[in-house]
């Protein structure tokens, strides 16, 4: 998991995320974008970042500026979809297992309730950079 | 003379990042579609020496876009696009007769590679 939001956050986003024990995500305009993988295994994966990060990864991968919500949209789902396939390819290779998974899901704020959190079969990981922290969330559905 | 590719993802940034890379190379993005359907509309029009299709996309996904346009241009050469690099995807798209895959992100010499090779398949 760890490998997979360092490794294409610098080549698709060119951003260096650092781990973290601050849950301090900025609020302002936060989004979560979620899928949930079909197959041998049900897993569902968050990616819950503040518009600052957004943007700024919008803006490495575009290469310009950007003023558009919609050119976010755009550009940090296809961030999160392959950040989400790099992570269940490698969960299918270690497992020998199939799972795939569909149009990334958009949402306002945090998907994640508190009491989600507090389950054992979720699990939250923290990462900064410079435009501020993202998390990204794992929560098993069914065996 | 150069060879035509046709791209087909609902994602900009995939094409946006095709045509950074194909540039001053042997080949010409001839046609860009967004969806399954509409690349199925323009391929007579673009005439593609390879496509490259995306796997998961809104409306008909690859792996059908694929099934139907071999059956209509049974020598139509595919490259499957995909974010996800193990499962079973890949051999249903082996199956139904794509000749080979490029996995996101995208790099250079990979596109390259294997679009010159699918390209230079009889």
């Amino acid at each position: 998991m760890d490998a997979a939001v360092k490794d294409v956050s610098r080549r698709v986003a060119k951003l260096e995320m650092v781990n973290t024990d601050s849950a301090e995500i900025d609020m302002l305009d936060a989004i979560s974008l979620v899928i949930t993988t079909k197959g041998d295994y049900c897993l569902t994966i968050v990616f819950y970042a503040g518009s600052a990060v957004l943007r700024a990864i919008t803006e490495n991968m575009k290469r310009e500026a950007t003023t558009s919500n919609d050119e976010i949209v755009i550009y940090i789902t296809e961030y999160f979809n392959i950040l989400c396939g790099h992570i269940v390819t490698a969960m299918n290779r270690m497992a020998s297992t199939s799972a795939r998974f569909g149009i990334p899901e958009i949402v306002k704020g945090s998907y994640f309730s508190k009491e989600d959190s507090k389950k054992e079969e979720c699990q939250e990981f923290f990462y900064h950079c410079p435009y501020g922290t993202v998390s990204l969330g794992t929560m098993y559905k069914c065996s | 003379m150069n060879k035509r590719l046709l791209i087909v993802d609902d994602s900009i940034f995939v094409y946006e990042e095709m045509k950074r890379m194909l540039s001053k190379t042997s080949f010409e993005i001839a046609g860009y579609a967004k969806t399954g359907e509409e690349a199925i509309n323009l391929y007579d029009e673009v005439k593609p020496d390879v496509v490259t299709l995306d796997i998961i996309m809104p409306g008909m996904d690859g792996l059908d876009t694929a099934k139907i346009m071999l059956q209509k241009w049974p020598g139509a050469k595919i490259v499957m696009v995909s974010s996800l690099a193990y499962d079973e995807t890949m051999e249903q798209a082996r199956t139904i007769g794509a000749r080979d895959f490029i996995f996101k992100p995208i790099e250079q010499e990979q596109i390259l590679e294997v679009l010159t090779k699918v390209a230079n398949d009889k």
